[in-house]
């Protein structure tokens, strides 16, 4: 549909310009007369300054005659080439074609003397400097911009004597232009100011087209990154709803501790005749339902915050980590009288679990896989070190491992994103130190509970 | 792609630098036709009238010689046989301008037949014709070669502009006609010849 469109859109484009092309001869009369003008006052003055002019009046209607000629022609090759791919040697031979086809029918039909050497040269040059974005959708104004300062700096030629002997400027005005300076003894001025237009003007065309080139290039790259980027944020996305349907599963797993002890005391409670035991049990069962109701509301609630000590969370967290395995040491080693932190437990203690899971699973190049739990105090801080003696983590990735959706060693956790989100929503920060072979260091910092 | 480019943009520019040089090519040759600095005497009297023949702006110089030389001139570019009173030589222009058929609304069959009839009156009344062509090359085409081979062929005096291909028809039309010509090399250089034709 689209296409369609555009198909449209160039052909209607072609009409207009066409009808233009027509219409500019017919229009332009006085500009002619006005040329003719500027020639005699510059004989009549022995002024070459109204020669100049008549020069430059002529150069913009050439320009503008040429330009729209070239344009609707190249309208019509755009919307045949969206219609049916054809190679850009084609097209350009079309487009040259017609050119000089439609140029040569005003210069019979409105005796308008055509530059056809020049205007020739110049439509090479534009296709010659457009063909890298010809088949681009965008290439129309860019066309507009490139065949003006083409057509308009070898339009300059047409004027200077110094290319009397090519066939530049052999028409009517511009040999009537060149004999009048000859006369004058202007040749030297009329060069200057054909060369003055035509090198800045001819570079420019050049300059701007690799400009041209160079952002198509800039745009595609730019495209490309973007598309990666969604590729790679869908795959992270991926990993995180994974990540955290594990970690629900996870957490419906220590919930079910719980409800193990109100099973067990219940079914006791069925067999004991003894009231005052009854009552025993039936207060346990209370503590662990307001023990499984505190996780949960912990779970749900991140601002659910509790005083507690550093032992406390420690114990609890090691509570939920299964260690039965012969070549792995986890040693905790806590400093006495520590003060005690204010956190949320269950979500700390989940960032803490991450990382001792992340440590006991990372490979180690000794027999005994070993990992500290420390805790000691700080000025206003009380700081939690996770050490292993894993193979480390290289410098390469220890800037990456912060970021969303980074996995290692297919690490089912929330993952180190998460983990530091939850840290300093507790108000507390979390730092990585690690050498490769000797093992990584993860430091836990919160403040105490007084500050 | 910026080698591609760049194998883009080289070819331009040496194919454009290679039009220029070609374009600049050889300095004009000089010609090496026989031909006279100017008039030993005087073949023409004032006033005169300077006509365009074929409606070129070069007729505008030629005035501007005259002026510049303190001859009596009219200056009519379109001058019809009613404009010959108190004429003693007429001075025609040529150089065929489709510019000019285009602007005045001119037919280049109408001004054939304008300058026709303003030869047959001019040699009905013995006056002096001048041919001067300017034009060189550039305006060396067929209407403006018609044009000189009419007018050229019953002048009494011709003067024109050093280039190949317009010396050459000049030449044969001289010789032709037992014509005086005169070519220069500059066109600043023709207002000794023209003079030369008065004083």
């Amino acid at each position: 549909m689209t296409l369609r469109y555009q198909e449209i859109k160039y052909v209607v484009w072609a009409i207009g310009l066409l009808i233009l092309t027509y219409l500019i001869p017919v229009t332009t009369d006085f500009v002619w007369i006005e040329i003719v003008a500027k020639i005699r006052e510059a004989i009549n003055s022995g002024d070459s300054g109204p020669l100049i002019m008549s020069s430059a009046i002529y150069s913009i209607v050439y320009t503008v005659q040429n330009v729209v000629t070239f344009l609707a022609v190249f309208c019509l090759t755009l919307s045949f080439n969206r219609y049916k791919k054809i190679s850009f040697l084609i097209n350009s031979g079309v487009t040259l074609i017609s050119f000089a086809l439609i140029n040569h029918t005003i210069n019979t039909w409105q005796l308008i003397p055509w530059e056809s050497f020049s205007s020739i040269v110049s439509a090479i040059t534009v296709l010659l400097l457009i063909k890298n974005s010809f088949h681009l959708n965008n290439n129309f104004y860019r066309t507009v911009v490139i065949a003006t300062m083409v057509f308009f700096a070898f339009q300059w030629l047409n004027m200077m004597p110094l290319f009397s002997n090519g066939q530049f400027g052999i028409t009517d005005i511009p040999v009537s232009i060149k004999i009048t300076s000859q006369y004058l003894q202007s040749d030297a001025v009329l060069n200057f100011v054909g060369l003055a237009f035509f090198i800045p003007l001819f570079l420019s065309a050049l300059i701007t087209s690799t400009l041209f080139v160079s952002f198509d290039k800039n745009i595609a790259i730019a495209h490309e990154n973007h598309a990666k980027e969604i590729a790679l944020e869908t795959i992270r996305a991926t990993a995180l709803e994974q990540r955290v349907y594990l970690e629900i599963n996870s957490i419906a797993h220590d919930l079910k501790t719980p409800l193990v002890t109100i099973r067990g005391l219940n079914s006791l409670l069925m067999l004991s005749p003894d009231q005052e035991k009854t009552m025993v049990y039936s207060e346990k069962i209370d503590s662990a339902v307001e023990k499984m109701s505190d996780m949960i509301s912990a779970f749900l609630y991140e601002t659910s915050k509790q005083r507690m000590s550093v032992s406390d969370l420690v114990d609890y967290m090691r509570a939920q980590i299964p260690i039965d395995d012969d070549y792995l040491r986890v040693t905790t080693e806590i400093e006495t009288d520590l003060p005690e932190i204010y956190i949320n437990k269950i979500r700390v203690s989940r960032a803490m679990i991450n990382i001792v899971e992340n440590a006991i699973r990372v490979p180690s190049l000794y027999p005994i896989k070993e990992v500290d739990i420390n805790a000691k105090r700080e000025t206003g801080y009380v700081c939690i070190e996770i050490i292993d003696n894993g193979t480390g983590i290289s410098s390469e990735k220890l800037k990456e491992i912060w970021n969303m959706g980074y996995s290692d060693y297919n690490s089912t956790g929330l993952g180190l994103f998460f983990v530091k989100k939850i840290i300093e929503e507790n108000g507390g920060t979390v730092t990585i130190q690690s050498v490769v072979g000797t093992g990584t260091t993860v430091q836990m910092r919160f403040p105490t509970f007084e500050r | 792609m910026n080698r591609k480019m760049d194998l883009m943009v080289l070819p331009v520019i040496i194919g454009v630098f290679m039009i220029l040089m070609f374009s600049i090519g050889a300095p004009k040759r000089q010609s090496d036709l026989e031909n006279m600095p100017s008039l030993p005497r005087p073949i023409a009297k004032e006033t005169i009238l300077i006509t365009s023949a074929g409606q070129s702006t070069d007729t505008y110089i030629v005035k501007d010689i005259a002026n510049k030389l303190m001859i009596h001139n009219y200056f009519m570019p379109q001058a019809t046989t009613f404009d010959l009173d108190e004429i003693n030589t007429i001075v025609f222009v040529i150089g065929y301008s489709r510019m000019s058929e285009k602007l005045y609304a001119l037919d280049y069959d109408a001004e054939l037949e304008r300058l026709e009839n303003l030869l047959e009156k001019g040699l009905q009344q013995k006056m002096s014709l001048i041919t001067v062509y300017i034009g060189g090359d550039y305006r060396y085409d067929e209407d403006s070669y018609a044009l000189l081979e009419l007018i050229g062929s019953k002048s009494d005096y011709i003067i024109a502009t050093a280039d190949e291909s317009s010396n050459q028809a000049l030449h044969i039309i001289s010789k032709a006609h037992s014509i005086p010509l005169t070519i220069v090399q500059r066109l600043t250089d023709i207002t000794e010849p023209f003079a030369s034709a008065f004083r």
